[in-house]
Formats: structure tokens, sequence, C-alpha cells
């Protein structure tokens, strides 16, 4: 193991960049607990963290008129996703006059952003557009740029709105690098694209948000265990990684970013004989991307060359990250009385200090899609995913104690392990990038995730 | 989904059934003892008391200004149940060892009261509003309280009441509890 002794287990008054770099052994691949439980540790991640990287606040889809607005938090700031003229605003909410909250509501419509308390009125962009009793008040005039709201960057990409507080940071498509093609695999699969229904879930639990992040950026080794109660009333073998997850196409990359791609051979071969000899198109008939009605992938082979179609027939996309918090899941499943069906969400995992976080779920279908069909992908989604899905509910059980136990002097010293490493061999005419392994789910995703979160802490 | 559930003259067309009617205590019996088969872990007895076209349905909430209504959610649910999703999750949790989210399980305390019970269109079936709190304790210091009201259709089926559809309305918008991992 290794010697993670003091400085480690000492609170620090605020820890600079060598003592973070010290948090992660890159030699033995182990992280210090305390990256969970250290509230100075969290004050650098709203600095170094929060207002650097690309972080996704809303789906465009949740705001697509002029005016619509919704209500988020990035790190401890609370912002607004409005919809110009020209676009999508991403806006601190936060009054800069005396500091009260532009927007009250989780959503709705402003022609124009006012805030109660003093009646200073502005844009949608933000920009400065009066105060009540302006020329008394101000004979001397005001200067626009002090007294407009913070604005950040924005960028929309497959639908998500992404902000970024950094004028210097390098654009979205730099950031996502390798993942941009599994973002399009996931997300960007018909003429018309995906659309939110309706509002999110949205929950708190109390444990670090990097606890639930870091799952999502590949762990498949949980699942045989944390949801061992599926296989129990489903009858599958608690021995065989197969079924369980954990022989399918991983994908970990530099950024961060994280996908399983999950073999739909080997989890539904079973129910359609000759299921590995079929076209891929025909493969897509019986498997449809979550989300998407059958009809319409008919649409998917002008957009996906036969190389990349392959892949969303055999090895879709299915389970994993964008760095550092935006969660995708998007499986065929079975239902409990056995029907196969498909459920797509996305879910941010947002800090609400160090040892609580706020899970917002939203789930997605194809624009067009039917009531029915729509109405289906909620009942199914939220049966196994979210607050009271039966998958989700155990994971919620046991983040808070996983990210607990670095809170005393002793538990501090502990160490997180990743320890397992795999082979990075791409299958043949594979078109998506970063590091793929197919012999066994282990835990490089993890690891760069992680390799990733300190390059931002230690920049 | 939902439009059922607002005060309309519609749903209003129903009679009210008195405080204290016997029909009227009756129900309020019925909603008693269910709740306490929950308070008491008695799963599979809960099950019984529910019946094969069951909806169990959980809008997702927003806060919203006055002037856009009560921002309950047409479409997205926390959940939306129907009989055999609500049995597989009772046998997750019955006849299963690893169902963590309950396992320990929580203790609970369900209070149950305010019942406005109708009779609707449908000879046999009542329409029950109720307001719900309920007090859950995980372990450690974990303990939360959620407060809903409850609309609930119920039926007569010649042996008792059975219950056939209920809808839970949060008065919460972001949950305060890590998972929703008990009927409420």
């Amino acid at each position: 193991m290794a010697d993670y002794d003091p400085p480690f287990s000492r609170r620090l008054p605020m820890p600079g960049a060598a003592d973070v770099a010290g948090l992660i052994n890159r030699e033995t691949r182990e992280i210090s607990h305390r990256v969970y439980t250290d509230p100075d540790l969290y004050e650098l991640e709203l600095e170094k963290l929060w207002s650097k990287a690309w972080i996704a606040v809303a789906h465009e889809s949740e705001i697509p008129n002029p005016g619509d607005f919704v209500t988020r938090r990035v790190g401890d700031d609370p912002v607004i996703i409005i919809r110009d003229k020209d676009g999508v605003k991403c806006l601190l909410n936060v009054c800069p006059h005396r500091g009260a909250a532009v927007c009250r509501t989780d959503k709705g419509n402003a022609p124009l952003l006012r805030c109660i308390y003093h009646g200073w009125t502005f844009a949608r962009d933000g920009t400065f557009r009066g105060a009540p009793f302006k020329g008394e008040m101000y004979p001397q005039g005001l200067d626009k740029d002090s007294v407009s709201i913070r604005a950040a960057r924005v960028e929309v990409c497959a639908g998500i709105v992404f902000m970024c507080w950094d004028e210097d940071a390098p654009p979205l498509d730099d950031y996502l690098g390798d993942f941009r093609w599994y973002l399009k695999a996931l997300l960007e699969r018909t003429d018309d694209g995906l659309e939110v229904i309706g509002s999110p879930q949205r929950f708190v639990i109390n444990a670090n948000w990097k606890v639930a992040s870091e799952q999502f950026a590949g762990d498949a080794y949980h699942a045989s265990q944390l949801h061992k109660s599926l296989g129990e009333l489903r009858g599958m073998d608690p021995n065989d990684p197969q079924v369980w997850g954990m022989c399918d196409t991983k994908v970990a990359t530099y950024e961060g970013h994280a996908i399983i791609c999950f073999d739909q051979a080997k989890r539904f071969g079973r129910n359609v004989p000759g299921f590995a000899e079929l076209p891929a198109i025909e493969k897509l008939r019986l498997f449809p991307p979550p989300g998407m009605p059958s009809e319409m992938v008919d649409q998917l082979p002008a957009r996906f060359p036969p190389n990349e179609l392959d892949v969303l027939a055999d090895t879709p996309p299915s389970n994993g990250i964008v760095f550092p918090n935006l969660g995708i899941w998007s499986t065929t499943s079975m239902l409990p009385d056995g029907t196969l069906t498909s459920f797509l969400s996305l879910r941010t995992y947002i800090p609400h200090g160090v040892d609580r976080f706020e899970f917002v779920m939203w789930v997605l279908a194809e624009r067009g899609a039917s009531d029915t069909f729509r109405q289906n992908m909620i009942r199914v989604t939220s049966l196994a995913q979210g607050a009271a899905g039966f998958v989700e509910q155990d994971d919620a059980e046991v983040w808070p104690s996983a990210s607990a136990g670095g809170r005393g002097f002793i538990g501090r010293q502990n160490t997180l392990k990743y320890l397992a490493s795999s082979e990075h061999q791409p299958p043949p005419n594979w078109p998506g990038g970063g590091l793929v392994a197919t012999d066994f789910s282990r835990d490089d995703s993890q690891w760069l995730w992680w390799n990733r979160y300190f390059d931002f802490l230690t920049q | 989904m939902l439009e059922d559930l607002k005060e309309t003259p519609a749903a209003r067309a129903g009679n009210t059934i008195p405080f204290g009617d016997p029909l009227y205590n009756d129900v309020m019996q019925f909603l008693i003892e269910e709740a306490q088969l929950l308070d008491d872990g008695l799963l599979n007895d809960w099950l019984g008391l529910i019946t094969r076209d069951m909806l169990y349905e959980m809008p997702v909430r927003d806060h919203v200004r006055r002037s856009a209504g009560s921002g309950f959610e047409p479409v997205m649910k926390w959940i939306d149940d129907d009989y055999p999703a609500i049995a597989f999750k009772v046998k997750r949790y019955m006849a299963t060892e690893t169902a963590w989210a309950e396992d320990p399980p929580s203790f609970t305390r369900r209070i149950v009261s305010n019942l406005l019970l109708r009779t609707t269109a449908i000879e046999g079936e009542l329409s029950a509003r109720t307001s719900i709190l309920a007090y859950r304790k995980r372990g450690g210091d974990e303990s939360r309280l959620i407060s809903a009201r409850r609309q609930d259709v119920l039926r007569h089926d010649g042996q008792g009441w059975k219950l056939c559809r209920r809808v839970v309305m949060l008065d919460q918008s972001v949950v305060d509890m890590a998972n929703i991992a008990i009927f409420l």
C-alpha cells in the first residue's frame, strides 16, 4: 500500500497545488479518501474545476422559445440558462446591484430579467437595461459593464447546453476530444434530434458529488454485487461476468470522459436466435437505439457509415460520463414481465457543499415520437433509474458511506484503489477514439477520470 | 393525466361523503390499516390491497410563478408504476436479501389524515383525497420528513376495499431523500 501518512491526514489551512498533487499516487493508482470529505479541497474545486471546465447545465429542448429559462447550479453558483433570439445564454443568477437572485423559479419565460429587490432590469444576455429612478439615483450615469449580469460562455453539442466561466478555456470540441464521436452516436441519431420529456427529477444525496461521477466513468465492477437483487429476480448467474456487463467494449479517454459500449449479442443474443448474423439495420430494427421509435431506424444509415452503424447495432455506446459530472445512460433492458424495452437518461451530479450533491435526471426521446412512446420512456426509465428506480436506489444507499468514510482522522489515511488495468486494443474498424478495451471491464476509465480531475486542480 | 385531479367542476361533480358517515369511517379505517401494513414492513400483505389494474404515479414538480399553476409536471414522473412494476419492487424488497436501499429497512411512520371522500361516475368506486406526512429514518443520523397530497381511487370488490389508483403529489420540487424506496 502507498505510504499515505501526513500530510494527507492533516487538514491544511488551504492546500496548495503541491499538497493536492500528493493526494493522487500515479504509481500505485491510488487516491486519498480525503477527496470526498476535505472542505478545503472543495473550495479549491470551486476555483479550479467548476469555474474552468465545460459544464453541462441543460438540454436545449427545455427552453424552446425566446425568453424560456431554467435555473440550475454550477459548483456553488446559481445560474440561469435562457434562450435569447440568437441562441442560449448562461448567466450568474445574482443581481450585480445588491446580490439577490434575478430568477426565482425553477423555470419560466421572461421577456426581460427583473430583480425583485430594487427592480434593476437586464436583457436576456445579461446586459444592463435600466433601473428605477435611474436619473435621480445615478445622475453621473452607470458603467454598463460593471452593472450587467456576469455571463458565461455557452456551446451546445448534441442538444446539451454546456457552459464555461473561463474565457481562456479551449473550445468545447477540444474539451470533448476523442469523446465527440461517442456523443454523436448516443445523441445525434436523427434529423430532428432528441428532446427532454418534461422537467428533470431532482433529488439530493448526502455524499460528495465525485462518488457518483467516478462511478459513471465506467464502474461495471459494482453491478454484480451492489445490484445483485436484480440477478436473483431474473435468474442471472452471479458468477458469469458476461451477463453483468463486464465483458463489453470500454472506452477511456485522457480528457476524463468514458463510455461502456454494451455487447448486444452477449446480452440479448439468446432472445433472438441468429442475432449475430443479421445485417446491422435488422439488428437495429429489433433493438432500436434507446429513445428511438423503430420507424425512425431507417434514418440511421444516412447519418452513420457502415462501420459506425455496426457499432450502433452490436456494441452501442451505453453508459458513461462527460467529465466532470454529466452521466449518460442509454440501455436496452428487460422489464419485470420479460419484455425488452429501453431507457435513456442524462444526469448531472451537482455539488451542494462537500458532503451533499443534487442528482438531476432528464429522460429523453426522439422528437416526433408518439405520446405513448414518450410515456413509456418515462415509465421504464423511472422504474430502473433515478430516485425511485430499482437500480439506482441501491447506488444512493452506498454513496453516502463511501463518501463519509474519508472523514475521520484515520479514515483520511485510507486510499481509493484503481489497481486493475486492461490491454487497450480497439476492435477492427472501430470509429471512435480513446483507449478502447475489449478484454475485461477494469479500472482504467475511472483512473483517467481522476487523472483529469487532478490535472484541473493542480493547473 | 393530472387534469382530473385539479379541483375542476367535473371533479367536484361527485357527491361528498361527509366526515362521520359510515362509508367515510369504513374508508378511513382502510387507509389507516393500509398505512400500518407499510409501517410494519408487511409489503406482501399491502400488495394484497391493490388491484391488478393499479396505477401508482408520482409526478415531478417545479417551483413556478403563481400564474403558472401548481408546478406539477404533466408528463415527467418520479414513479409511473403499474401492478407488475409494483409487484416487482415488493418482490425485490421481500424475496431477495440484497435490496440494499431498504435492507436494513427504514423506520417509518405514516400519518394519513384530512380525508375528503367523494363518489365517482363509476358505481362502487370512490375518490379519496388525503394528506400524508411520512417520517423515514435510515441508519446513522439520517432522518427525513416528506409530505404529500394523495389522490386515490378505491374500489369495493364485494369483500372489501381495494386501491386501484394512487397519485402522490409531493410538497417538494428537489426531493430531500437519497432515494424513494418506500411506498407513500
